[in-house]
């Protein structure tokens, strides 16, 4: 610890609110971690697993696996959701308005994730070396980083035993189209198949980073402070000294003040409010921090059968197809509990009620959009952004052929009618579809989610279009990184968790072996 | 501590929605769920607002404000779409209802949606509501 700053010793080693201080809170350390989701706890893991002393601020509360699981599906929200999931991109243009959730937690977004784990596809990482300039990003060179997150979240296949009906349904439509679906890798041990995933793994059994790395952290001498707000990145001349902030009461109201001390600062706040904190403080390039957001805007058919389906029996994510990537769209299972489903049927009244109480004949699939970009994250009057999408004209197009393609597998498989992703519009049956004009329905219409906000403080190989360096350092400021989603310089067309735990391994093993900290 | 800290600390139990919104909120519920034998339990309505002001006592003053936005539309605008000046509560059940499906038809459809998945997500995770659609009941909660 530096003797000249004047902040307490407190051991070390531990995970606890900012509140339990009582007061003021100042540390010092030798790196200080903004967010303790999959890029933050990572690097605090492997930082504090090499030595070194590490605090992690999270602004959100620290709630277990056994108190998520005690809660239903809309207290999950209310707890560790951001703003209740009232969090959105507002579309421009032929846009829609995108709802993008994420956790606001200890362990962040990977809490509420379905454990969906890729690697980068090789096509991706061959744009990022090849036009980029990201010479390092090679599979070849990614693999070591790939394979020991691989190994510490404990990545297997799903068993087909687990896939619920609904996806069964859609695996023979699938066939009987000529495309297979395929067995979804996820971060599980002892999955239970109780599809409640997105609001946390009441079982343990998902290994999220708050269960998979922060322990090990922990272990190791780091100090985890829950609801703790970073707001500014403190400098001395060109070199990052540490973070000042508040300690947030039970309702998020700022209250004590917070300031660490730190050889090191990583940011890892992930795409949404990475940049906010970078502008805040006046660092990073201005005309690249916030802007070239990524979203893979995602969309949902449900399918109407005769059968009694019970979707909610089985694994949330189980199967997906990477048979349409060449058009620009990955095909991914997944379920959402019955008050959801309730809200995606049409009409109000008992038009309403009377379509909802067909749920447990419904099965679903839905898909993602590679997306090109054109997000902005803007500052907003509060501590939440403003944030803008407007979506390429490849990608609108993308979105009629995702919905279409799914729709016409479920018929395939001999659903009555389908509920497309569109407000208003009432089921169609085959003959219907053909009908609905879906590459010209206005995007307003649209109904379009995502969790996986992106690229808005991308690396790149060169400081005029970057943020980053390939290392995670921001450029033209010493002992700052970045090190969450915000830093991939693409779309990946696949679930990003499992690219953004490897490139934070990487940018802490590379902060070890450069000796910079 | 002094009263600033007094306030900062204050109880999670203080109200969300005030009784206007409240009001509103009940209406457009009591709408929205009905069925063809009327409209839901008086008490499944009551207890589906008190959750709501759970909800956003916890999800923060930002989600309230977009709902909020969400329900003043609907009060405002959804009238209009069938000849009345009336405000949304005022409005006999009939008009509600199609006021409401020429809302979820209209360009400011997202309005509804944004408040209509709230109340959904909530409202079928009471029990009895749960059971009419069919839902047995598996994976609300996770297992002890």
């Amino acid at each position: 610890m530096n003797a000249h700053h004047e902040a307490r010793e407190t051991p070390r080693g531990g995970l606890r609110s900012g509140r339990e201080e009582g007061g003021d809170v100042e540390l010092s350390c030798d790196v200080v971690v903004v967010g303790s989701g999959a890029g933050g706890a990572v690097v605090a893991t492997e930082l504090a697993e090499s030595g070194l002393h590490v605090v992690v601020l999270e602004e959100g509360p620290s709630v277990s696996g056994a108190e998520l699981g005690q809660m239903r599906p809309s207290e999950s929200m209310r707890a560790v959701w951001r703003d209740g999931a009232f969090t959105f991109a507002l579309g421009l243009g032929d846009s829609p308005t995108i709802n993008v959730t994420m956790g606001r937690c200890v362990g962040g977004s990977s809490v509420l994730t379905g454990g969906v784990c890729f690697r980068v596809p090789d096509a991706v990482l061959a744009h990022w070396t090849r036009v980029l300039g990201l010479a390092d990003y090679t599979p070849e060179g990614m693999d070591r980083y790939f394979s020991h997150v691989e190994q510490r979240i404990h990545v297997e296949e799903v068993p087909a035993s687990m896939r619920s009906h609904g996806v069964e349904l859609f695996a023979i439509g699938a066939k009987k189209r000529g495309f297979e679906v395929e067995p979804m890798r996820r971060n599980t041990e002892g999955c239970k198949g109780c599809g409640r995933c997105n609001f946390g793994c009441p079982h343990g059994a998902k290994r999220s980073v708050d269960l998979s790395y922060l322990p090990r952290a922990v272990d190791h001498g780091a100090e985890v402070l829950s609801d703790c707000l970073v707001e500014r990145i403190v400098m001395k001349g060109a070199r990052a000294a540490g973070v000042e902030g508040r300690v947030l009461d039970a309702r998020g109201g700022r209250t004590h003040a917070l300031r660490v001390h730190a050889r090191a600062v990583v940011v890892a706040a992930g795409a949404w409010h990475t940049p906010l904190l970078l502008r805040r403080s006046g660092l990073g390039n201005p005309e690249v921090v916030g802007h070239r957001l990524t979203l893979h805007p995602g969309f949902r058919v449900l399918a109407r059968f005769d059968e009694p389906v019970r979707g909610w029996r089985g694994a949330l994510q189980s199967a997906w197809s990477g048979a349409f990537e060449h058009e620009g769209v990955t095909l991914t299972s997944l379920f959402v509990p019955p008050g959801v489903l309730g809200a995606t049927m049409p009409g109000v009244g008992p038009e309403h009620t009377r379509q909802a109480a067909n749920i447990d004949h419904l099965a679903m699939f839905g898909g993602i959009v590679h997306d090109q970009g054109g997000g902005t994250v803007h500052r907003g009057l509060g501590r939440e952004p403003i944030v803008t999408y407007r979506m390429a004209r490849r990608d609108r197009a993308s979105v009629a052929k995702l919905v279409r393609t799914m729709a016409e597998t479920f018929f395939a498989a001999g659903a009555r009618e389908v509920y497309l992703p569109i407000l208003g519009l009432r089921g169609v049956d085959a003959d219907g579809l053909a009908a609905v004009p879906l590459e010209t329905v206005p995007a307003q219409r649209l109904e379009c989610a995502s969790q996986h906000p992106l690229g808005s403080a991308q690396m790149g190989s060169t400081a005029e279009h970057s943020v980053v360096d390939g290392d995670g350092r921001v450029w033209g400021v010493d002992g700052l990184y970045v090190a969450d989603g915000s830093v991939l310089p693409t779309s990946l067309g696949v679930n990003p968790q499992l690219a953004i735990m490897s490139v934070a391994t990487r940018v802490a093993w590379r902060m070890r072996e450069r000796r910079e900290v | 501590m002094n009263d600033r800290d007094s306030e900062r600390e204050a109880p999670l139990a203080r109200a969300a929605l005030s009784p206007g919104l409240r009001a509103t909120t009940h209406a457009i519920a009591e709408a929205l769920f009905t069925t063809e034998d009327g409209p839901p339990p008086e008490e499944r309505l009551a207890w589906l607002v008190d959750d709501l002001d759970d909800f956003f006592v916890r999800a923060g003053g930002r989600a309230l404000f977009l709902f909020r936005l969400c329900v003043v539309a609907i009060s405002v605008i959804a009238p209009l779409l069938v000849g009345k000046l009336a405000p949304f509560r005022a409005l006999g059940q009939a008009d509600r209802l199609r006021a409401l499906e020429r809302l979820e038809r209209s360009p400011l459809a997202l309005a509804i949606f944004g408040a209509k998945t709230t109340l959904c997500i909530l409202y079928y995770e009471h029990p009895g509501a749960a059971e009419e659609v069919g839902f047995d009941g598996s994976c609300l909660r996770g297992e002890p």
